[in-house]
């Protein structure tokens, strides 16, 4: 004889694998989703190109003699290893070409038109200090 | 078992990974566009080296009239270079500031610097499909001199299309 409360118990031992398995599926297919579109918002060549671009803006609107402070922070996150040693080196200055490099096969170049000369001092938490000259 | 190994749901999963890959992908493959700050920067500074306080430069009259000597000399003068990171085959910059008197009628003077051939951008670019021409910006202000008024008006252009737009 079949009891009532072996059948909800064998509902129960069927349905619920099978439903878990379904929602960790999705859950994990989202969850690769997010990591993929925030590993894409987070690629160097990204972040390389907004620095280098807003620092040549910033030479281009400042006067000369002005200092300006940059946090940095999320470059110095790109490639930690590659930064401990080259952060000194991570925002330089050729003629008026400014290149920002914050990892071993990166760097992004902007030009800017003011005839200055930026001096940059960048310390390993990635705060850069800036100083326009007059060229 | 039948959910997981739906031939629709595997669609379903793989028709919204590819539309995210894609989006994703041209969104973050879209250079930012930073040429009409430049351009306006790029024309503040030509105005702030003509004029300070309303004041038109001194070194733009000659015996009482416009110096036009002052041309030969005015990137160099008021700081500016149209160097730039590519090889491009001509210059990404250009700009054209033109004197009028209070009348609006033409002194006939005018400054002008860099690449003629990106005027024609202006014309056209309002227009959306036309954004990977220049960017172009006029400005206008009044200004004085030995108690003369003048209207200046300065058009200025930035191409570097290659770097901020796809």
């Amino acid at each position: 004889m079949i009891r009532r409360g072996d059948l909800i118990r064998k509902k129960r031992g069927e349905i619920l694998p099978e439903t878990i398995l379904f929602i960790i599926l999705n859950l994990a297919f989202i969850t690769i989703l997010i990591l993929f579109v925030a590993k894409q918002s987070g690629e160097g060549i990204l972040i390389e190109q907004s620095y280098a671009k807003q620092i040549s803006l910033l030479i281009d609107a400042v006067e000369p003699n002005t200092e300006v402070f940059i946090d940095m922070t999320d470059a110095s996150e790109i490639d930690s290893v590659w930064w401990e040693d080259n952060y000194d080196s991570s925002i330089t200055v050729d003629g008026n070409i400014i290149t920002a490099k914050f990892r071993e096969k990166g760097g992004y170049s902007y030009s800017f038109f003011n005839k200055v000369v930026p001096v940059f001092d960048i310390t390993s938490e990635g705060e850069l200090r800036m100083v326009v000259r007059n060229g | 078992m039948d959910k997981l190994i739906s031939i629709y749901w595997f669609a379903i999963l793989t028709i919204v990974a590819v539309a995210v890959v894609y989006m994703v992908a041209v969104f973050y493959s879209q250079p930012y566009d930073v040429r009409e700050v430049e351009v306006n920067l790029l024309v503040n500074k030509v105005a702030d080296c003509l004029s300070r306080g309303g004041e038109l430069s001194s070194d733009l009259f000659y015996e009482g009239n416009f110096n036009v000597g002052y041309k030969d000399n005015f990137l160099e003068t008021c700081g500016i270079t149209f160097n730039t990171e590519r090889d491009w085959i001509e210059l990404q910059y250009y700009f054209l500031v033109e004197f009028f008197n209070i009348d609006l009628s033409d002194t006939g003077f005018f400054l002008e610097e860099g690449s003629l051939n990106l005027i024609s951008s202006c014309d056209i670019q309002d227009e959306g499909k036309y954004e990977r021409l220049a960017e172009c910006v006029e400005k206008r202000f009044y200004a004085v001199s030995d108690g003369k008024q003048y209207l200046i008006k300065i058009l200025g252009i930035v191409r570097k299309t290659e770097k901020n737009v796809n």
